[in-house]
């Protein structure tokens, strides 16, 4: 269970809080620095769950309302504004709108017994971690009288006193004191006093706010994902010839994720008689089936109509979500060892997923001594070991690396998951620096291979743009730059900063991000200048052309063409695929593949899956912008149908405009998608069905002829094995008609569709 | 059905999940998808069913496979089976395949040819084409009376020309490659009738022009070893492969031609597809087929900005792709499918929206997004969540190099990506030569990296990484960067308190140490020789389920340790190592025991109001407590636990055994 925790803010609002502009700070004054500091303290407490109850109390107003003065009289000019709950958004916009002023020079001292009273009648003997934090410039006069009872108060009662002083001296700044007033500089001195009785801690203002602007991480407490053994051997065959050590999975890196958004019903914020609104937005599922292929229309079908299947092939099978475990088998928990293998035969790129540390069971001197042999072993072995890792009775198993770490006086293991052979692709790449001419001999020479020189030059360019020194430290000493505790996750930032932001002033755009977290996702400034002329050298060097705005637009899917599909598409669907990755970690148990099948259909809008030939090239472009799903291969392949249907049933040249628009958008898209020998393989056979039809299609040829309009080669797409000669000459030499065998080519067309088409023309 | 009320049960669960929608990277199921896509194959299985290949074969008696495939002719037809299945079960089903048989007595194909039976016209295989094959095979259809051999000549150019028929048939898709699959014996057909074989060698050679290619798979006979030049490779441009007596090593070979590319049939490189027999070593053989299942295709093609982009500044950019190598593959989703109609029909879905305040139902322009702070709702638009994950330009940038080192192995959060450079030959070089560089001064590259418009944002250490090549100069390792994801400092968690442990003494880890190399695993970790057993066992259990046949128990299961060999090999140098432990373990906890007592005084009473649950009761000093007679049972049970003896149940069991303890101390 998280801690309660009690705190008090008790904020000096007297009129030297408000009536002098401070300088050099762009007008603000003492009080508009402390609430920026008691906002951000605050925020950052908004969206804990964990139970918080927090008050604010001013000093230095002008009325008095708090329980000690009701009792007793005394205590004037203290107003307590919020009973002590759960900080939620009105104190929030009070601190921020509507803090309040006051004319009257207050005791700090009064509100500090005020809030010790209210704090020992809120948490009576309960546990609680107590709090009080003071906010004050130090100038009203205190009453050092009560000092004593004060700061016993604070002892004994364990509560932990933060006071944040508005130019109060800092360590970091040096201030000039000769403008200090006596009374500031007195109380100032007094309060030191108060801190160190009181085993509190006194800030400037100054450095509470620079600490605040850095972005908060919140611990996450470790949590263990396994408790069992680490064996070697089974102990259950050969008891005292295994090796068995109590271990705990905690995970050492794991992808932090800020709370999520929710559907929100806009409807609702415009509706005008509901009261109460919840804004909320409930969902429901509804399914249809397409009855008739021929007829593009899809009918409802109740749920429970449906069944739960698994495709095999073009065959279902019927699994229902009870019967899901037919698929599970019998493992039991365990960490154990398959074989070891050198440090230097292990590719760090085969690393799954996230880390995991694994250290003795907690309070187990015997497990300890144990597994840190075993860590030793491996370390000093330069080794590490491939283990078999099941974390619960059923669940299937998974392969992992155990790999030693000792940093004195810390020892453990780090787990990480490796693949199985169905996670890892083969996939083979030309050679980088071994290029082999037609004649098998290898290349010394070759556009593809840098000279000499230019390696030289980018020998100096890494080392030009080293990080290591490129920052400097508090001490002007040079340090590694971009450390990875020193990366805050940007979107995360954002959204904390938008939201609350957006909280305070609901009307306003977005804020700006952060500048600091801009800097950091691009080059230095100065590593930028230092290395200007380089790379002016090396970019006429390595002949290095403005990238015509290849990648900038270019999708994977496709290039240019999908610009405006990409801003088309719903935000729904860019983040259906969201939970998905959330199964991935772990959730798996609760949320079985039920769930994950539904939330892929989630929102799906129908797809176009077909090239039609009344809109070949706007079908053809959308189906290769899918990004829910691969189409590029059915669509490549349709799309060389309608090519060749356009051929085949032009009247005279009335298609071929069309049908070489098509094949010209082919060739582009296949070039770009790996699909270059599926084009050529087309582009023959078109060249074969254009010469052997009846009546020919020579004068098509001729057509392409002019548009220079051959096989993808090898200097457009790596997947090419055809060279510029090839192509060339492809296009040139033209068949004879010739006794092949006759491809009988029924009309796949509806004749109707056809007609259409030819009154398009 | 039962199943409506689990769907109903999700749902209830399903705004809660919503929730997360808009945490997650947009497209993991999307990589592994587009990494799944197939180019579509065509094969014609023709099987030759006359009386010589229905003749027992005497096998050898090495293979213990052999038995079933005694009848040449079903063992042909069972490793068709077994082809067939192993393309229903990977994810390239799109391929299509046809059987026919020639020899028969009865024949049934478009052309009236006799002596033709086609049994199956080419599409995607499926359950029910399997179901007949395994009948054949299993001799449970009585072939000869349903189709019957013949030995009477007939041309084999029918054949040939029948088989072009059925690809000329399949215009609606477009194949990526068009092959038939010849099984036979018959070495030399139509010897003596020269028109019959001329025909029959136009046929073929007709059939090799119009792009399909011909596959022969030979078999011996008893007493007669098939002749290659006989008339096949004389006569016909065709790739040869004998097929060995082993049942197993068909299947694979079968499977690996079906598999090859098209590219590699048609270069120039035949002759480095050696005759298929059973010396070839299969291992070799069953990775090629893997690496041919999944074509290689890019997840994203983006600049890589070296450097400048600003103005005044000199841009240094070039084009990369970036591919998955490794990457968590999921088992196939549960889809919805009406099945009560003839045919079944996969169901679409859609997701209704409504409002719960109005009642109404929402369009998405109707839906805004909140996040719940200080108890109230604070509501974006789509476009502004949208503005909020974006953070920075597409593509990768450059910030800076630093020493390999740097990337520690904690520093990962999700799998690598691969990267290559893309066409452009400035791009080519300018790649090949960082890489090189990188590697010669073992740097990594930290770059931002923002993979699309609207991906989330991340810091990446690229890795130059090496070309390996094995045998033969096979690609072992391919060249490129690989692209490590680092954490953010919010996703690094500090190592727990009790990673601070007192370090083994040097007898114990001396002891220990040499079971690394007594189990050292040769030549490192290689992910394909562990099938994941989940997938294995899903396939079993559909396949089960689908042929009609008892879902088996177990599962063939790689990642079970070798206990036996195991213990052969380290048993006592691990018994030894126990051994010493053990004695130690007396001593450690006697210490603990001291240390424990020292702390809890010096710890005044903070220390002491914590209670003393069972969890910590390892601490507290039992001696003392027991002396006092103030010691739980709990804290008795962790205790003897601490020692590693398993605790009695009975109270005065476990007060003996407490005492035997203390006192041996």
């Amino acid at each position: 269970m998280a801690d309660k925790k009690c705190t008090i803010f008790i904020v000096d609002v007297g009129p030297t809080m408000w009536e002098v502009k401070r300088d050099g700070s762009e007008g603000s004054t003492a009080l508009d620095l402390a609430r920026k500091a008691l906002l951000a303290m605050l925020e950052a407490k908004v969206t804990i769950t964990s139970i918080l109850r927090e008050r604010l109390i001013v000093f230095g107003t002008d009325e008095t309302s708090n329980q000690l003065n009701e009792q007793t009289g005394e205590y004037e000019n203290i107003t307590t504004l919020y009973p002590i709950e759960q900080p939620q958004l009105p104190i929030l916009r009070t601190v921020n709108n509507n803090m309040p002023r006051g004319n009257v020079q207050a005791d700090a001292f009064d509100a500090m017994i005020v809030s010790l009273n209210m704090i020992e009648e809120h948490c009576k003997k309960l546990k609680y971690t107590k709090k009080i934090y003071l906010f004050t410039d130090g100038e009203s006069p205190i009453n050092q009288y009560d000092f004593d009872r004060v700061s016993s108060q604070i002892l004994s009662q364990n509560i932990e006193l933060n006071i944040l002083g508005v130019d109060f001296e800092d360590p970091d700044i040096r201030h000039s004191e000769e403008n200090k007033t006596e009374n500031k500089k007195r109380n100032e001195q007094f309060l030191r006093k108060l801190a160190d009785k009181c085993k509190g801690t006194i800030f400037s203002m100054e450095y509470v706010l620079r600490q605040l602007s850095k972005p908060y991480i919140r611990p996450v407490k470790p949590t263990s994902v396994y408790r069992g053994t680490l064996t070697l051997g089974d102990p259950e065959t050969y008891k005292s010839a295994s090796l068995v050590i109590d271990v705990e999975l905690i995970a050492r890196s794991m992808k932090a994720k800020l709370k999520s958004f929710k559907k929100y019903s806009a409807l609702a914020e415009t509706a005008n008689n509901i009261e109460n609104k919840t804004y909320e937005v409930s969902q429901s599922r509804t399914y249809s089936i397409t009855v008739d292929e021929n007829v593009n229309e899809k009918v409802d079908v109740p749920q429970d109509e449906l069944d739960r299947a698994y495709a095999l092939g073009k065959t279902f099978i019927p699994i229902s979500k009870q019967d899901e475990n037919v698929f599970s088998f019998e493992s039991s928990p365990c960490l154990s060892i398959i074989s070891f293998i050198g440090k230097e035969e292990f590719r760090r790129e085969l690393i799954l997923l996230n880390v995991f540390t694994v250290v003795s069971k907690k309070d187990d001197p015997v497990a300890a001594q144990r597994l840190s042999s075993f860590i030793h072993v491996l370390y000093e072995k330069d080794s590490y070991a491939i283990v078999r890792f099941v974390k619960k009775n059923f669940e299937p198993p998974k392969l992992g690396v155990l790999i030693p770490y000792i940093k004195p006086p810390k020892e453990c293991l780090y787990f990480a998951r490796i693949p199985f052979k169905e996670d890892y692709r083969r996939f083979t790449f030309p050679s980088l620096d071994r290029i082999v001419s037609k004649t098998r001999k290898e290349l010394e020479v070759h556009e593809y291979l840098p000279t000499e020189e230019m390696l030289n030059k980018m020998g100096k360019f890494i080392e030009d743009l080293d990080l290591m020194n490129a920052a400097i430290d508090d001490d002007g000493n040079p340090r590694e730059y971009l450390k990875v505790k020193e990366c805050f996750n940007p979107v995360n930032v954002m959204i904390k900063k938008a939201v609350s932001h957006k909280a305070l002033y609901p009307e306003e755009p977005l804020p700006q991000p952060d500048p600091a977290l801009k800097a950091q996702t691009r080059m230095l400034p100065s590593l930028v200048e230092k290395n200007k002329e380089l790379v002016n050298e090396m970019r006429s060097l390595f002949k290095i052309k403005e990238v015509k705005g290849k990648g900038k637009t270019t999708k994977r899917r496709f290039a240019d063409a999908n610009v405006t599909v990409e801003q088309n598409l719903s935000l729904d669907q860019l983040l259906s695929n969201g939970k998905h990755e959330d199964l991935e970690k772990g959730k798996r148990s609760k949320t079985d593949n039920g769930d994950r099948e539904n939330t892929l259909m989630l929102e799906k809008q129908e797809p176009i899956r077909e090239v039609s030939l009344a809109d070949p090239v706007g079908n053809f472009k959308e189906m290769i912008a899918n990004r829910e799903e691969d189409l590029v291969t059915t669509a490549v392949e349709q799309m060389c149908q309608v090519v060749e249907h356009f051929v085949k049933s032009s009247f005279g040249t009335s298609l071929y405009d069309k049908a070489l628009e098509c094949l010209n958008l082919l060739r582009e898209t296949c070039a770009k998608e790996n699909e270059s020998e599926l084009f050529n393989k087309f582009l023959r056979e078109l060249k074969t069905i254009v010469f052997t039809t009846n009546p020919p299609r020579t004068n098509f040829w001729e057509l392409l002829e002019r548009n220079k309009l051959s096989l993808i080669i090898n200097t457009e797409a790596d997947d090419s094995m055809t060279t510029e000669k090839e192509a060339e000459e492809f296009l040139k030499m033209k068949l004879e008609r010739k006794s092949i065998i006759e491809t009988a080519d029924e009309e796949q067309m509806p004749t109707d569709e056809l007609l259409n088409l030819m009154d398009d023309d | 059905m039962s199943s409506s009320n689990t769907i109903s049960s999700s749902w209830a669960s399903f705004s809660d999940k919503d929730q997360d929608e808009f945490d997650a990277e947009e497209d993991i199921g999307e990589e592994e998808k587009m990494l799944m896509t197939s180019n579509r194959d065509a094969v014609i299985f023709v099987i030759d069913a006359s009386f010589s290949m229905m003749k027992k074969n005497h096998s050898d008696g090495i293979d213990e496979a052999v038995q079933v495939a005694e009848i040449p002719f079903r063992s042909a037809i069972q490793c068709i089976s077994e082809v067939m299945t192993s393309k229903l079960l990977s994810d390239n089903t799109s391929d299509l395949i046809g059987v026919m048989f020639m020899g028969t007595k009865k024949s049934s194909n478009t052309l009236q040819k006799e002596h033709i039976y086609v049994l199956h016209n080419l599409d995607s295989p499926d359950i029910q084409r399997v179901k007949e094959l395994n009948n054949i095979g299993s001799g449970e259809v009585d072939f000869d009376n349903e189709y019957g051999s013949t030995d009477e000549e007939y041309p084999i150019g029918d054949v040939f020309w029948i088989c072009s028929e059925l690809f000329n048939k399949e215009t609606s898709k477009t194949l990526k490659t068009k092959r038939i699959f010849l099984i036979t014996d018959q070495d030399n057909p139509h010897t003596s009738n020269p028109v019959l074989r001329s025909t029959a060698i136009t046929r073929a050679r007709d059939l090799t022009e119009s792009g399909i290619q011909i596959n022969l798979f030979s078999l011996n006979k008893l007493d007669h070893t098939f002749n290659f030049n006989a008339f096949y490779s004389v006569n016909i441009n065709l790739m040869p492969a004998i097929l060995p007596s082993s049942f197993k090593s068909n299947i694979l070979i079968i499977l690996y031609i079906f598999n090859l590319n098209k590219e590699i049939i048609q270069s120039d490189e035949i002759d480095e597809i050696p005759y298929y027999n059973a010396q070839k070593n299969f291992e070799s053989l069953v990775s090629q087929i893997m690496a041919k299942e999944s074509p290689r295709r890019s997840l994203f093609s983006i600049p890589f900005r070296l450097f400048g982009g600003d103005e005044g500044t000199p841009e240094l950019t070039i084009g990369i792709k970036g591919y998955a190598m490794v990457i968590e593959k999921k088992k196939p989703l549960a889809r919805m499918v009406h099945m009560r109609s003839e045919t079944t029909r996969l169901a679409e879905s859609r997701t209704k929206y409504v409002c719960m305040d109005t009642t109404q139902e929402l369009m998405s322009d109707d839906i805004k997004y909140c996040y719940e702070y200080g108890g109230e709702k604070i509501a974006f638009t789509k476009a502004e969540v949208a503005e909020l994950r974006r953070f920075g330009q597409k593509g990768l940038t450059l910030i800076g190099f630093k020493p390999s080192s740097v990337v520690k192995l904690h520093y990962n959060i999700e799998h690598p990506l691969f990267l290559y450079p893309d066409e452009g030959v400035s791009s080519r070089r300018t790649f090949a030569a960082l890489h090189r560089k990188m590697l010669e001064m073992d740097k990594v590259a930290i770059c931002y990296f923002v993979k699309r418009d609207n991906s989330l944002p991340s810091f990446v250490a690229l890795k130059a990484q090496a070309e390996k090549l094995g045998e033969e100069k096979r690609q072992l390792i391919p060249p490129g960067l690989n692209m490590i994801h680092l954490p953010f400092v919010d996703d690094i968690r500090p190592l727990p308190p009790h990673a601070e442990i007192t370090s083994a003494p040097d007898e114990m880890i001396d002891l220990l140490k040499p079971i690394v190399d007594k189990l050292h695993m040769k030549d490192g970790f290689d992910p394909s020789k562990f099938n994941n057993p989940e997938f294995i066992r899903f396939y079993d259990v559909l396949q089960s389920m689908a042929f009609d046949k008892e879902i088996p128990l177990g599962v063939e299961d790689s990642t079970v340790p070798k206990f036996a060999t195991i213990n052969k090999r380290v048993g006592k140098i691990i018994e030894a190592f126990n051994h010493e432990a053990d004695q130690r373990s007396v001593e450690l906890l006697a210490n603990q025991m001291t240390i424990q007592s020292k702390k809890s005084t010096s710890r005044g009473t903070r220390g002491a109001t914590r209670g003393t649950n069972s969890s910590e009761s390892s601490n507290v000093d039992i001696k003392s407590l027991w002396e006092k007679g103030k010691a739980t049972v709990d804290q008795l049970k962790a205790y003897i636990q601490a020692t590693g003896a398993k605790p009695a149940r009975l109270k005065a069991d476990l007060i003996n055994q407490i005492e035997g303890i203390l006192s041996s101390n």
